[in-house]
């Protein structure tokens, strides 16, 4: 099974049995070549062959794009750049393999053939971008000239992966294209509040995760994160909110007088390949008026509850009511203090049997990441079911 | 984009106005663009909503009405914070006069609230 490295979108196709063709549909307006490179640096540095088809800039920039990342390809000798945009205009070529006639797709079939004789089997082709073949060979030519293709690399062990940028082209050849590929993921801009890409998998034929979606966003040089733009922490005074959000976060910025929370406090969660915002809401009842304000629209909410103060339960819900339905984790802190009550005993008094309870110590790290990622999850289940 | 739309409204801002630089956040706290240099802005964003709300929170517990702006005035820096339509806020550093810069940030906030609200699709 070959990978993206993307974990989530791993863990949703299972992997990607070698041999197939995967094509992400880029809307106009993202930085399209991204993804595919983070796909094909994840396969190089596992030691798998990687062919990168540059056709829309030349393969320094090529490089550079890597570099924005931190990753400086010239390390790897397993890496094969195809050079298509030379040739396209004018300009000589320093690299080993070149598409001599850039407007006809044989040249690049030729090109391919060639490397694969020379490498041997198995790897991760990447095509970047078909969209601009497309242009420059002829529609019709180049999905010809891709069915062909996708029919020998497979045959080597290659999987391959297609740039895409969706501009409105006829609906036959759209069909066509839908025809080609084993797997179909949509990538679009989502630009709610905060900028963001989402991923949806429009077709893979050997899973069942058709529909799927992740949000995510491209930092450099960190690269691609599932990006969660607002997590609320709530709860009742002195719960440990502070501590919590400071024991999972960096740049933690803390707003507090005489010991207490008296503003929105933020942190930057990364954890694993996920980040997330944090916004800690003060939690003394005077505080709650600032509630509907400041917690509108969270993607999910961490309530923090000091374990071992029943009489603070109710407050605690009533807050949590105030998000209305969204995903929440409940944070049951002080967990190493006497009397504190555990998990089920938490959900009878809280009258929330069906509620995902996490036994925390902020105070020394003791099941905050636990925490974070169920809550996560329950903001992917939620897109999913959206 | 939207990006581009805000950060030529920002640039417009600080051609026209003595800012120096803005924030343009949800009134809940999320940063939506900055050209604010040397700040986490992220965390800046956080703190703006909370002195806009808090504000409107605390007029609305005298029925005062929705508070037309927020000025902290500091030794070096002013920061003015103004609503910038339902769903987000602009907020301006200024070393100068904090009123001057006022009417030119009402005709940001105005343009802010179209591109949020897909007016100017």
């Amino acid at each position: 099974m070959i990978e993206t490295g993307i974990s989530k979108l791993d863990e949703y196709l299972g992997g990607i049995p070698e041999g197939k063709s995967i094509i992400f549909q880029i809307e106009p307006g993202v930085e399209e070549s991204n993804i595919a490179i983070h796909v094909l640096y994840h396969n190089l540095k596992k030691g798998l062959n990687g062919i990168y088809i540059a056709s829309e800039s030349s393969p320094k920039n090529v490089e550079k794009k890597f570099r924005e990342f931190g990753w400086e390809i010239k390390n790897f000798n397993n890496l094969h750049i195809i050079d298509g945009y030379s040739s396209l205009i004018g300009a000589p070529s320093e690299e080993k393999f070149v598409v001599e006639e850039p407007h006809d797709i044989r040249s690049y079939e030729d090109v391919i053939i060639e490397i694969m004789e020379k490498v041997g089997g198995g790897g991760v082709l990447v095509f970047d971008s078909l969209s601009n073949i497309m242009d420059m060979c002829g529609e019709r030519e180049t999905l010809e000239g891709i069915e062909r293709i996708n029919r020998d690399v497979a045959k080597e062990g290659y999987t391959t992966i297609y740039n895409f940028i969706s501009w409105p082209y006829k609906e036959a050849i759209l069909y066509r294209l839908r025809r080609l590929f084993n797997a179909i993921i949509e990538v679009r801009t989502v630009e709610d509040v905060v900028a963001r890409q989402r991923m949806e998998i429009k077709k893979a034929d050997w899973c069942q995760a058709e529909g799927k979606k992740l949000e995510f966003k491209i930092f450099k040089p960190e690269g691609i994160r599932i990006y969660i733009p607002k997590i609320s922490v709530i709860g009742p005074y002195q719960a440990g909110k502070t501590t919590f959000i400071k024991s999972i976060s960096r740049n933690f910025t803390p707003v507090e007088r005489l010991g207490a929370t008296v503003g929105v406090e933020h942190g930057t969660v990364d954890y694993k390949q996920y980040r997330a915002e944090i916004f800690g809401i003060p939690g003394q009842e005077r505080f709650l008026p600032l509630l509907d304000k400041l917690g509108s629209s969270s993607k999910g909410v961490f309530l923090v509850i000091d374990s071992t103060k029943p009489h603070e339960f109710e407050l605690a819900k009533n807050m949590l009511a105030k998000f209305g339905d969204i995903p929440y984790v409940i944070v049951a802190n002080k967990q190493d203090l006497p009397g504190a009550l555990r998990k089920d005993e938490l959900k009878n008094k809280m009258g929330l049997p069906e509620a995902e309870i996490v036994e925390t110590v902020a105070s020394q790290g003791k099941g905050v990441y636990e925490a974070f990622e169920k809550l996560v999850e329950k903001i992917l289940e939620c897109l999913n079911a959206g | 984009m939207k990006e581009e739309a805000y950060k030529k409204i920002l640039s417009d801002l600080e051609a026209e106005a003595n800012v120096e630089g803005s924030c343009i956040v949800s009134r809940d706290g999320i940063l939506i663009y900055s050209s604010l240099k040397d700040v986490y802005a992220e965390a800046f964003a956080a703190m703006l909503a909370t002195l806009l709300s808090s504000a409107e929170v605390a007029m609305d517990e005298l029925k005062a009405g929705v508070p037309k702006k927020v000025i902290v005035d500091g030794k070096n820096r002013k920061i003015v914070v103004i609503g910038a339509g339902s769903h987000a806020l602009l907020a301006s550093i200024t070393e100068g006069n904090a009123d001057e810069i006022y009417e030119a940030m009402i005709k940001a906030a105005k343009k802010i609230d179209e591109v949020l609200s897909g007016k100017n699709d």
